[in-house]
């Protein structure tokens, strides 16, 4: 259960707003019981009067208290049920609000690797919707447990004042209801439930196993095998709904069953007293109509159960993909002298024998225009990565701005060395809001400036609604070359940053653009480290310095 | 997925009427257990009457007679009865649900797979493939609901409330009427609270894909943010952001709970009006009508049955998003269903057996929208020739590669293999000739060899240890101690990503195909991977297979004799060593 701790920490900064729901929803619940159960009274009373005065006789009723009071419960049980629906969407709007910063926070501590593992597959599309799941935890399982508790308590206190043997046959045979339905909800949910979970994942795995690999099953003339497979996992991951869903019903028709045995245990040991005019014949409609409408309380609660493993497995995972440790964010603060100093770096991914890098040396100074070529997997990422922290050289010093790389922050790097990363990340934002994320105070001139140097600043005149035209997700709005050279001019705009890495800036570009940006690239040198890593060498201009990796070696090109 | 929002008001009516006439003949094809849910179901609602009655009766024997406990025995018997019936009757509907919900889930995602399955690779290729996973897995699973909860509910709701108060009927005209009033207002009710709930649902989901999709959106990008020392702003920015769309959401659920909170009140005020005027009934301060001949048992008869006419109607209320969910699955399943596949069907002649001369003349083929995907190629393939392609993501590289495997149909122009058009070949035995290494392998659950020998190949002694040596997998083999009969779990399960892409490979060079298709196999691989793909490749074309590369990194192929670089369909550049 430690899975539910953060949950709970999260969950109690809001109390107020939870706690006044699930009051709101138990006066809902007790006033649907007092409007029954006084009812009943109310009717059985009149009735007896009325044999009294057709006997001739004078029977004494209030007839206005028991009136308004059924008026008040019944105006009481609509507006709290109204109350208690905002309420709770307020209370639960302001919690996944709170989640979904709470991930976010955690999700900041993690390492650029495992930060890489995050985006592939669906993994981080599974972690919204798992962060969006942990709203029934306090819906399902928090509001109608607490109510049914306090509601069986003051209801059966209540019926206790009229007939207390019954209040007790209902409150043992409510409770026993609701337990049981709990236990074996509970343990089919965490046995067959969390079997599902597992199900539903292989089948989604498999469903994009085999519409991607849709081509080789062509060709080998297997996707009648790949279906099946599917099939079969999929009927599979129904068995065990089906299991699931059976094992639901009955334990609905076992508390409907254990609630009504409640109803009639009631009237059993009532009737006894009615005939030793211990009870009065209202109370005892009273106590039949109240204890029939106790059942509302404990019909959520099988549900309850459910949402109770569904939110630890949903929690278990949000924690697996965001666990507590923090990266070492306190690094030194200043921006650092500018330079880049690598000393007999070695890097080898980790089934390989041949290092990628052996032991490379480099430095680039303030006013250095260097471009590292070579072909696709020789190792130019690999070098970038190491530089801004994303892996570790397995020997040798990365030395950024006069301090070693390890004892960097994420935040540090990004003061000494700007990064355009090989993968183009484009915000769902506008044109200009992209841009501001590498430096918010930028001023409109400026950021005309950067998308000059990367030669988008006809392209973004021409948008309908320019710097403030909005990209959509993944910048569906640009096209790839648009979106490369949008995150270069972002990276230009990162204010401090003596140093600029550029992996690949002119990917997916035409010659003649390319050539343009490279060109502008020697001019932001003046003042600035460059170095850009790129497959175009014969479109370098005069201005760079070049070096070719091979063999994991750095070597002078000219 | 395709967006069914555009269009004007009259095109979407006809979808959205489009939909639920698929999700109703999905629905009808679940046949008996639905049945048998409706029917629990009323019966549930309808044994109410019975119960009221019996409860009624109980108090009006004990407080008015005053019979004791063994004056009531067959009574209470009976009402036991009732009371085990009723929780049979819930039993049987809650089973009968579950298994609606299965055979819609399982019927459905059967005919969704196997229809994705005959768009073949380049109708896929059209979606991403994470969408339509969830799509059959996820959305799919909002469909049973709707089957098993809504649908039966909305029987329900129209046939117990009219048999309750033809029961209260019988009993009390006036309170009849009372209720009678009510019920021709429920059809009424109905449509506000599914007005109402509809408005809830749809702000809700709207809200939840916002937020959803700002914080995926800001999480995609978050090794950036935090290098750009932006990620702290972010996250308040995140709060900020959830902070204004839950404002915007409550004002839409404030008047839209208003609809379920007026059939509420309405139903608590009936209730307490039934109760007064009861109560006034038999106390004789009324004089008009049937209220003279109410009884103890009359009136709490009617009592108990009041609440009741009510419930199926709040308990409809509850399960309305049910039906907004698998409506708007319905509309996105539809569609994807409805999608014509872009496979030509061919025709029966047989491909030839060695290396042919593949030619394309003025090839043209459309996309969606009526986009050139290819937009008038002219291109001479000879026999054992290999041929790099390359150019920026959706200049059409992959699509070359499928048309001439005939995944994709041509729309203009004409492919030849040999002397015979593509369209005249027998498609499936022609994409049987082929070999195709792609960037994800699909490995089966099975043992090495199993995976290594898929299709028809050579496998003679000797031949497939040579073939897992030019993949470079002998070592591994070595270290495996049972040799190729190693079993290879989900997913290449104990393989690296590298591996499984050699195991590919060495699949691919089994198969001693004469046409290999190469799709960018080497973007996600280690350097020593990539490297060795190409040499293997190499061998290929030098043993006299064609061999058609497309790939984003030429110079890794530096090798071919020959290059083709796409832009927008259409061949840019073509060079020849």
């Amino acid at each position: 259960m430690h899975e539910l701790r953060p949950l709970l920490r999260i969950h109690a900064r809001r109390w107020p707003w939870l706690a006044a729901g699930a009051a709101l929803m138990l006066l809902a619940a007790l006033a649907g019981f007092g409007l029954l159960a006084l009812s009943g009274w109310f009717i059985t009373a009149t009735g007896l009067a009325a044999l009294v005065l057709a006997a001739g006789g004078t029977a004494a009723l209030d007839i206005y208290a028991p009136g308004a009071g059924i008026r008040f419960f019944a105006v009481g049980r609509a507006v709290s049920r109204y109350g208690e629906r905002l309420i709770t969407h307020e209370a639960v709007l302001r919690l996944l609000a709170d989640l979904r910063v709470w991930v976010f926070r955690r999700l900041m501590g993690l390492d650029l690797a495992r930060l890489g593992q995050l985006r592939t597959g669906d993994t981080l599309s599974r972690l919204t919707a798992d962060v969006d799941r942990l709203d029934q935890f306090y819906l399902r399982l928090l509001a109608p447990v607490a109510v049914a508790l306090f509601g069986l308590i003051i209801a059966t206190n209540v019926l206790a004042l009229f007939a207390p043997a019954s209040a007790l046959a209902v409150a043992l045979a409510l409770a026993a209801a609701a337990i049981g339905a709990a236990v074996v909800t509970g343990r089919m949910a965490a046995g067959p439930g969390e079997r599902l979970v597992g199900l539903a994942g292989r089948l989604r795995e498999h469903i994009l196993l085999g519409l991607r690999g849709m081509a080789e099953l062509r060709v080998y003339g297997r996707e009648e095998d790949a279906l099946q497979r599917v099939d079969a996992l999929s009927r599979q991951h129904e068995l065990t709904n089906r299991a699931l869903a059976r094992m639901a019903g009955l334990t609905q028709a076992l508390g409907t069953l254990a609630t009504f045995s409640g109803v009639w245990l009631a009237a059993l040991l009532a009737i006894p007293l009615v005939e030793q005019e211990v009870l009065s014949g209202p109370g005892f409609a009273l106590v039949l109509l109240g204890a029939l409408a106790l059942m509302e309380l404990v019909t959520p609660l099988p549900l309850a159960a459910q949402a109770l493993s569904r939110t630890r497995t949903a929690a278990r995972r949000v924690l697996s993909l965001a666990p507590p440790e923090r990266l070492q964010a306190n690094g030194p603060s200043r921006p650092g002298d500018g330079t880049l100093r690598l000393e007999a770096v070695s890097y080898r991914y980790p089934p390989a024998l041949t290092p990628v890098l052996d032991s490379v040396s480099l430095v680039v100074q303030p006013g250095d225009c260097l471009a590292i070529t070579g072909p696709s997997g020789t190792g130019k990422s690999t070098l970038i990565g190491i530089v801004t922290g994303a892996l570790a050289a397995e020997s040798g010093q990365v030395l950024l701005g006069g301090d070693a790389v390890s004892d960097l922050s994420p935040e540090a790097i990004g003061r000494r060395a700007a990064w355009l990363p090989q993968r183009t990340v484009i915000f769902n934002a506008s044109v200009a809001d992209n841009l501001r994320m590498a430096d918010p105070q930028a001023t409109e001139q400026s950021l005309w400036h950067v998308l000059w140097l990367a030669a988008l600043d006809e392209t973004v005149a021409a948008l309908p609604d320019g710097l403030e035209t909005w990209l959509g997700a993944g910048g569906r709005a640009l096209s790839g070359g648009e979106a490369r050279r949008l995150c270069l001019a972002r990276t230009l705009l990162q204010p401090a940053a003596p140093l600029l890495l550029l992996d690949e800036p002119t990917r997916g570009l035409d010659d003649a653009t390319a050539r343009r940006i490279l060109d502008h690239l020697t001019r932001v040198a003046e003042h600035r480290g460059v170095v850009v890593v790129t497959h175009d060498a014969h479109l370098l201009p005069d201005g760079f310095s070049r070096q070719t990796l091979g063999a994991g070696r750095l070597a002078s090109a000219f | 997925m395709a967006d069914t929002a555009t269009g004007g008001p009259t095109q979407r009516r006809a979808e959205s009427q489009a939909d639920r006439a698929w999700l109703s003949a999905r629905a009808r094809a679940v046949g008996t257990p639905r049945l048998v849910c409706i029917s629990a179901g009323i019966l549930a609602g309808l044994l109410v009457i019975p119960q009221a009655a019996l409860l009624a009766w109980l108090v009006h024997r004990v407080v008015v007679s005053g019979s004791g406990l063994g004056d009531v025995t067959a009574l209470m018997a009976l009402a036991l009865g009732v009371f085990v019936a009723r929780a049979v009757c819930t039993g049987v509907q809650e089973w009968a649900a579950a298994e609606s919900a299965n055979r819609i889930h399982q019927d459905t995602r059967a005919g969704l797979m196997r229809h994705l399955v005959a768009l073949g690779p380049s109708g896929l290729a059209r979606h991403a493939a994470g969408g339509l996973a969830a799509a059959t897995v996820d959305m799919v699973n909002t469909l049973g609901p709707y089957v098993a909860r809504y649908q039966p509910q909305l029987i329900i709701t129209a046939t117990v409330p009219l048999a309750i108060v033809v029961a209260v009927f019988t009993m009390d005209w006036l309170a009849g009427a009372l209720l009678l009033l009510a019920a021709p207002l429920i059809p009424a009710f109905m449509a506000i609270v599914g007005m109402g709930a509809e408005a809830v649902s749809r702000s809700q989901h709207q809200a939840l894909a916002r937020l959803g999709g700002h914080f995926l959106d800001r999480l995609q990008g978050l090794d950036l943010l935090r290098h750009l020392g932006r990620a702290q702003d972010e996250a308040r920015a995140l709060a900020a952001v959830g902070d204004a769309y839950r404002r915007r959401t409550m004002a839409v659920l404030r008047v839209a709970f208003l609809s379920s909170a007026v059939l509420e009140f309405f139903s608590s005020v009936a209730i307490a009006m039934v109760a007064v005027y009861i109560g006034m009934g038999l106390l004789g301060y009324l004089d008009f009508g049937p209220a003279p001949e109410l009884s103890l048992f009359s009136g709490l008869f009617i009592l108990l049955l009041a609440p009741e006419f009510f419930q199926p109607l709040r308990q409809l209320a509850q399960h309305y998003h049910d039906r907004a969910a698998a409506l708007g699955a319905a509309a996105e399943l539809r569609v994807l269903t409805e999608t014509p596949s872009p496979m030509p069907a061919g025709g029966t002649a047989h491909p030839p057996e060695n290396p042919p001369t593949i030619s394309l003349n003025a090839v043209t083929v459309m996309g969606d929208n009526r986009a050139r995907l290819l937009n008038g190629i002219s291109l001479d393939i000879e026999p054992g020739q290999a041929l790099v392609i390359t150019g920026p993501s959706g200049s059409g590289k992959t699509t070359l590669l499928h048309t001439i495997a005939g995944f994709h149909g041509v729309q203009g122009g004409e492919v030849r293999v040999n002397t015979a058009a593509l369209s005249t070949l027998d498609l499936s035995a022609w994409q049987q000739r082929l070999s195709w290494l792609a960037q994800t392998p699909y490995l089966f659950p099975g043992t090495l060899r199993e995976n290594l020998l898929l299709g028809p190949g050579d496998t003679a002694s000797g031949h497939v240890e040579r073939a897992l040596g030019r993949a470079g997998l002998s070592g591994v083999l070595e270290r495996l101690p049972a040799g190729l009969d190693t079993p290879v779990g989900e997913h290449g399960g104990g393989l690296s990503g590298g591996e499984g892409q050699r195991l590919a490979l060495a699949r691919a060079l089994v198969r001693r195909a004469p046409v290999l298709l190469v799709d960018e196999p080497t973007a996600s691989l280690d350097p020593d991977t990539a490297a060795l793909i190409s040499r293997a490749l190499e061998e290929e074309a030098a043993r006299g297979a064609t061999v058609l590369i497309a790939t984003h990194s030429p110079t890794l192929y530096a090798w071919a004799p020959r290059l083709l670089t796409l832009d927008q369909g259409r061949i840019r550049g073509a060079e020849h060593a």
